[in-house]
């Protein structure tokens, strides 16, 4: 049988999916994560069930395409469960009364049951049942209270008669429905409610959203560091360095094998990042020089997301938003992506408009480089000091502000308002975020392992057969005019379209200077998306679009890449520079200032 | 813009028109009238946001930031400035 899960989102739809499924799923408190739906099986009383979390939604009169996939979930189940938030009835039973329009069997799920007590709210259950005609069963999904009676009523099958109703009539209804069941005993403000605002408010949220990313980038570079020097390093350099170091004798250096396996030994030994071998560097990135980020990425990525904070984040960048013709809610594609560009590609879709979605796609793809890449970054360029990895991120921040003004200017139309339920804060269930940090791993490792493992021996096999040799003379004059940097780089590009992070590795055997390296870096993140993101960007913007995008792409990695090489050779020079990128970067913003001044008109 | 309601026993009371971009954070009012096509209402609708509905101004962003409302025994929702723009309240008894 298959029960849909249905409700408003910010209900603790997904904390009830994961409850009652037990395995691994993205459970998030931001309006509209859940797009790409989950499905569970579980075994009730012999009987298999499927259980599909259908995106939030507010109503079955899809106002976007995550709404639209919910109303199509819905032909497809025996059995609703409609999450109803308790403290929130009124705004939560239009949904629920257009499903019971609807014809498919409705369980209501009264969750947040606990809440009403603190916030005053009384509700007449009897009465409620008796209004709705359906089950309704109090519930808490943080601690899994009436979760079992929910099971109870599997195999219902009843439906009621319910008159369809315009949207007015609705709201009269649900009007008579609260003024019957719901009586709100009046509260004062909560301190906490009051500490809720000042995340809103302009001078108290943007010292706290300061904090919370200052704090997110130390935690993550903490964790991932920790993990790197107390676990990866001392097992790799140490007991997997011997063994490899027994089947680099037995396949003996030089051989076909060896190459293949072990790579090229640098000074008798082997180099987990220069050997080039499937089970040197090809092991040795995935595990032991991304892993562990991607682990501390997700890690606070799952806590910020389950903890309500990243709506309120939207607000507070909106504006800035506006000027790149998207609106806050963008941030969160942004975020994603500095986990992996596919999923935040994936979210671009929730947002409001094609426009919307082909800036958004665009300007993660060029600006954002992905965790994998930013490990590598990290520790090749960081190793010649902190301030590198700087300038790397703040050419990146100009190439995201630039591209966005012009591609605001450019492309026809403007963007959309913002329009999000801000939920309350609360604290993110450990268990829940684990859950979402495990599956978010194993994807991880499913996806990078046969595509590293894939790219390290399509390099040994292209350095066989004289393909780097033979593009390297082709373009590498180009190159090394432009860009200033050493033809064997090109490699590394070409390499980097299957995987960024094995690009970067690519550059370390390379002895680049660490202008080079910066430069090298940067053209990495924005000349192109890997291939995975490829796929997404083709699937979600037609190959049109996404030729268009490719387009912009190259473009940009060209000028940025030829920027960066012939303007910060002295600090005269970096002034000037820096100087010119104030003075078009204003020019571009007094353009798109006036372009929507003469739309508002 | 400002209207007169004959309030039944003769006392006429001021009642003020503001949209909810210009309502001071703080202040409540009831939602009175969308200057908008049926997308906006429907969308607005479906959040809660409706004709009668009480509302409080939470925040304001500068630099023609998002709006924060909260919508009376209900959620907390951020609308951007020009929608704000379009929403009308009505202040005051």
């Amino acid at each position: 049988m298959k029960v849909i899960l249905m409700g408003n989102p910010n209900v603790g739809k997904s904390v009830i999916f994961s409850r009652l499924t037990g395995t691994s799923v993205t459970s998030s408190n931001y309006a509209g994560t859940t797009v790409e739906y989950k499905k569970g099986l579980f075994k009730h009383q012999g009987k298999s069930v499927e259980l599909i979390d259908a995106p939030g939604t507010y109503t079955l009169d899809p106002t976007n395409k995550a709404e639209e996939v919910a109303v199509e979930m819905l032909k497809e189940g025996d059995l609703v469960f409609n999450i109803v938030d308790a403290t929130n009835l009124e705004r939560n039973l239009n949904l629920t009364l257009q499903l019971l329009e609807q014809d498919i069997p409705v369980v209501v799920l009264l969750n947040m049951w606990d809440e009403t007590h603190h916030k005053g709210i009384n509700i007449d259950l009897k009465k409620l049942r008796e209004e709705l005609k359906v089950p309704v069963i109090p519930t808490v999904a943080t601690t899994g209270n009436g979760l079992k009676q929910v099971l109870d009523y599997l195999d219902y099958r009843e439906v009621k008669e319910f008159k369809k109703r315009s949207s007015e009539e609705r709201w009269v209804e649900i009007g008579h429905i609260i003024n019957d069941v719901q009586h709100i005993e009046p509260k004062h403000h909560s301190t906490k409610e009051i500490m809720e605002e000042y995340t809103l408010k302009t001078w108290t949220g943007i010292p706290i959203a300061a904090l919370v990313l200052y704090l997110t980038f130390v935690v993550i570079r903490f964790i991932g560091e920790g993990l790197i020097d107390y676990i990866a390093n001392p097992f790799f350099t140490g007991p997997f360095q011997r063994f490899l170091m027994q089947i680099s004798q037995f396949l003996t250096e030089g051989s076909f094998l060896h190459d293949l396996f072990i790579g090229q030994l640098v000074n008798g030994q082997i180099d987990f990042e220069q050997s080039f071998g499937l089970l040197t560097t090809g092991i040795y990135i995935p595990f032991a020089a991304v892993l562990p980020y991607i682990v501390s990425f997700y890690f606070v990525l799952s806590i910020l997301e389950d903890s309500g904070y990243l709506p309120r984040l939207a607000v507070l960048v909106d504006n800035v938003m506006h000027k790149v013709g998207l609106h806050g809610f963008s941030i969160i594609p942004m975020i994603l992506g500095f986990g992996c560009n596919v999923p935040a590609a994936l979210a671009a879709r929730n947002l409001d408009s094609k426009r919307e979605q082909f800036i958004a796609s665009t300007l993660m793809s060029i600006s954002i480089p992905c965790m994998a890449q930013t490990a590598m970054i990290i520790g090749l360029v960081g190793a010649f000091g902190g301030i590198y990895v700087f300038y790397v991120f703040a050419a990146l921040f100009i190439v995201w502000i630039i591209v966005g003004l012009i591609l605001n200017y450019f492309l026809p139309g403007y963007s959309s308002d913002l329009l999000i339920e801000i939920p309350t804060l609360r604290f993110p269930l450990l268990d829940i975020v684990f859950k979402k940090l495990w599956m978010r791993i194993t994807n991880f490792l499913k996806e990078a392992i046969p595509f590293v493992l894939l790219g390290v021996l399509a390099v040994n096999v292209l350095y066989a057969l004289g393909f780097f040799a033979f593009l390297t003379r082709i373009i590498g004059p180009a190159f090394s005019t432009l860009f200033g940097l050493p033809k064997e780089v090109i490699s590394a590009l070409l390499m980097g379209f299957l995987r960024k992070d094995l690009a970067m590795g690519m550059l370390a055997p390379l002895d680049l200077t660490v202008k080079q390296l910066v430069i090298s870096s940067t053209i990495l993140t924005v000349y192109f998306p890997c291939v995975a993101t490829f796929i997404i960007l083709f699937k979600e913007l037609g190959l049109n679009n996404m030729l268009k995008s490719a387009g912009v792409m190259v473009a940009t990695a060209v000028t940025v890449g030829t920027i960066l090489n012939i303007g910060f050779n002295s600090i005269y020079e970096s002034v000037v520079t820096m100087i010119l990128i104030f003075i078009i970067i204003f020019i571009l913003y007094r353009l798109t200032s006036k372009k929507y001044e003469q739309i508002m008109e | 813009m400002n209207i007169n309601i004959d309030s039944g026993d003769d006392v006429i009371v001021k009642a003020q028109i503001v949209s909810l971009a210009n309502l001071k954070a703080g202040e409540s009012g009831t939602v009175y009238e969308f200057k908008g096509g049926e997308r906006l209402r429907k969308k607005l609708d479906s959040l809660g946001i409706r004709q009668g509905k009480n509302v409080k101004k939470v925040s304001d962003m500068v630099l023609r930031g998002p709006i924060t409302i909260q919508i009376e025994n209900s959620s907390r929702v951020a609308i951007g400035r020009g929608m704000a723009e379009k929403i009308l309240v009505k202040v005051g008894k």
